[in-house]
């Protein structure tokens, strides 16, 4: 089976994908805005953000 | 005679997937990051995402989550990797299939095809007959075709003497289908079992393909995938859209199909297609010798079949031994008698009766347990990955549910009453292969908190998560993306989505198997209708018809109550839990087109 035939084949999983990641995409971005409205302060970007400054 | 599918006796069933390492390589990598990642959410969410107000909504999701996981973890495991047996010339000597220590009886093989009927129509019935007589083999060896009908019809019997095989039928319906196979099994004496039902139609091909693998001594049966030659084709999306909006809805339906590739509108409206149960799930189970047999379309050792008889019998006898030992220690308060012992034993055996296939609604399963159990002989099951028959496809929604609870409440039977997870003699691989298979069936129970949980975020704001903010997409949105694709690589081939939705939307139907399971219901034996029943069955779908309007109307109230500024609403929360929710309503439309679904005048014939 060539490849255009499986992602043929495969195309809800990545639709899927694709909605996942757009969508998630555009929640997080409006809730960080939320949350920095709310706070005053940027949420955290990742894990290593929230560490102590000595430990990064 | 004009039956709705004589138009589709032209059809040819698929090839089995073929097999790609660089597929497989893909796929193995995928999974791996998709288990990691998913540990990885899952560790957040028990240590650190958890609502602390809303215990009552977070520890079941949570919950849910984990079993998902685990079963997550079961189907890869059970996808890991193809590993077919190898195909081996057709055995034209019984020698050539029993090993070295039995090899004093050397003729030619005999074959004994087995049609199982009740009240199919004659004339279904007789074309299986005639293509259960068209089955070829290179050497000349003894086939004989057997009509086993437990509905003791003249007409039937009329039918098998007009196509000369052998007519066998008995006075009673003990044991329904196992215990027509039993009775048939006394009658005859080849040594080797085709087993069809009234709908099984065997291609001229099943035998020189299949009597191969017998050439391993230890080859107890094997397995070919069902193939259902009638499934709706259903109409391309330009020419449907051309056909409800003109010329207009013709360009947009195949524009959408150059970008998406063909789309068909009306296929397999029950999702009835086989393959990926056969050509991936059992398929790959080769690997760990855990493939198990689905009666139709399958070929036995008499001698297999004959030890699991012997096997139950020999179990009953020393089970009834036991509960003589147990009531005489009882009485006496003392040792049992080694002579009453004996006389148990000898009561045991005049009361027990040899029965080759367990009366149970799923008396496969069972049979392949018992096979698998034995330390011993160490049998082998067989999923062949070539179709060798065509057969019949639930046809409305009613046979389709009965299909399904029989499959479902079976299996659960055999989980919670003959666990072969935790019973003696089977390998690693075959328990995990059985749980997964159990599993799967529980898997109704955290389905329905997936699909109940946006509903209560859209009905009460309240989060299962402490916020949609970065650190859960962090961690769920890699873990989901991950799976979408180690899923699409792991069935290369296949079109998941329908099998998906399927199993989401089926929910009801596991969660009654397992209501009667837990409450020790006898799991009864309907025949499934081979022909299409009249009707709507919206009835059968309420419980998908009532998750489909709550999901919409608590999106419609959540969507009012940020507009108006109550509650504690985001407009993130709701983008996510609308979208779950929109997934779940598209999952459940599956079942709900299907109890509406009425063939087109094309397909009724």
């Amino acid at each position: 089976m060539n490849w255009k035939e499986g992602f043929r084949r495969g195309r809800s999983h990545l639709l899927m994908a694709a909605i996942l990641a757009i969508a998630g995409s555009i929640v997080v971005r409006m809730e960080d805005d939320a949350l920095r409205q709310e706070t005053g302060k940027a949420p955290p970007q990742s894990i290593t953000d929230k560490l102590p400054a000595s430990l990064k | 005679m004009d039956f709705y599918f004589n138009r589709f006796e032209d059809r040819r069933p698929p090839e089995p997937l073929p097999h790609s390492r660089l597929i497989e390589l893909i796929w193995q990598t995928l999974a791996l990051m998709m288990l990691l990642l998913g540990a990885r959410y899952l560790l957040w969410r028990w240590t650190d995402s958890l609502n602390w107000d809303a215990l009552w909504f977070a520890i079941p999701l949570v919950i849910a989550e984990t079993c998902a996981y685990f079963g997550l973890i079961l189907f890869t495991l059970n996808l890991w990797k193809v590993k077919d047996y190898p195909l081996r010339a057709p055995p034209a000597r019984t020698s050539e299939c029993v090993g070295s220590a039995g090899s004093e009886d050397d003729r030619p093989i005999s074959v004994d095809i087995f049609i199982a009927t009740y009240n199919e129509d004659e004339e279904l019935v007789r074309l299986s007959i005639r293509d259960a007589k068209a089955v070829r083999y290179p050497h000349p060896i003894d086939v004989k075709v057997h009509i086993l009908d437990d509905g003791r019809r003249d007409t039937m019997r009329a039918v098998a003497e007009e196509e000369g095989v052998n007519y066998i039928s008995r006075d009673n319906n003990v044991g329904f289908k196992a215990g027509n196979l039993r009775n048939a099994m006394e009658q005859t004496s080849g040594d080797f079992i085709v087993i069809c039902d009234a709908d099984t139609r065997p291609f001229p091909t099943m035998l020189e393909r299949t009597l191969g693998y017998f050439r391993d001594p230890d080859v107890a049966f094997v397995q070919t995938p069902h193939w259902f030659y009638d499934l709706p084709e259903g109409e391309r999306l330009k020419d449907w859209m051309g056909r409800k909006f003109g010329g207009v809805g013709s360009a947009v339906g195949g524009a959408v199909e150059r970008i998406f590739g063909e789309i068909r509108i009306g296929e397999d409206p029950f999702v009835n297609d086989p393959q990926l149960f056969f050509d991936v799930i059992q398929r790959r189970r080769n690997a760990y010798n855990a493939a198990f047999c689905c009666g139709a379309g399958s070929i036995h050792r008499r001698e297999a079949v004959m030890f699991v008889a012997l096997r139950a019998y020999a179990d009953a006898i020393a089970h009834a031994t036991g509960d003589a030992k147990s009531r005489i220690a009882k009485l006496v308060r003392r040792r049992a008698d080694p002579a009453a012992q004996a006389l148990a034993r000898w009561q045991a055996a005049q009361a027990e009766e040899l029965t080759p296939y367990k009366f149970h609604v799923s008396e496969d399963i069972y049979t392949t347990i018992v096979l698998h159990q034995d330390r011993e002989r160490r049998w082998k099951s067989v999923l062949h990955p070539h179709v060798e028959s065509k057969m019949l496809s639930p046809q409305d929604l009613l046979s389709w549910s009965i299909q399904r609870f029989k499959y479902a409440g079976g299996s659960l039977d055999i989980f919670f009453h003959d666990n072969p997870v935790t019973a003696k003699g089977l390998s690693l691989g075959q328990r995990l292969m059985y749980l997964t298979t159990f599993w799967s069936y529980m898997g109704a129970l955290w389905n329905l908190v997936f699909l109940l949980a946006p509903i209560v975020y859209l009905m009460t704001s309240v989060a299962p998560v402490s916020a949609y903010t970065g650190d859960f997409f962090d961690r769920a949105l890699p873990f989901l993306i991950v799976t979408e694709l180690a899923i699409m690589f792991g069935t290369w081939g296949i079109s998941g989505y329908k099998g998906k939705v399927s199993y989401m939307a089926s929910f009801p139907i596991s969660l009654q198997a397992l209501w009667a399971v837990v409450r020790k219901q006898k799991i009864k034996f309907p025949v499934t209708p081979k022909d299409r029943q009249d009707g709507h069955y919206l009835h059968l779908v309420w419980p998908q018809l009532a998750l489909m309007i709550g999901t919409f109307a608590a999106f419609c109230w959540a969507a009012t109550a940020l507009w108006l500024g109550f509650g504690n609403y985001t407009l993130g929360g709701l983008i996510a839990n609308g979208l779950w929710g929109l997934n779940n309503i598209l999952g459940m439309s599956i079942m709900v087109r299907a109890a509406l679904w009425r063939p087109t005048e094309e397909e009724a014939g």
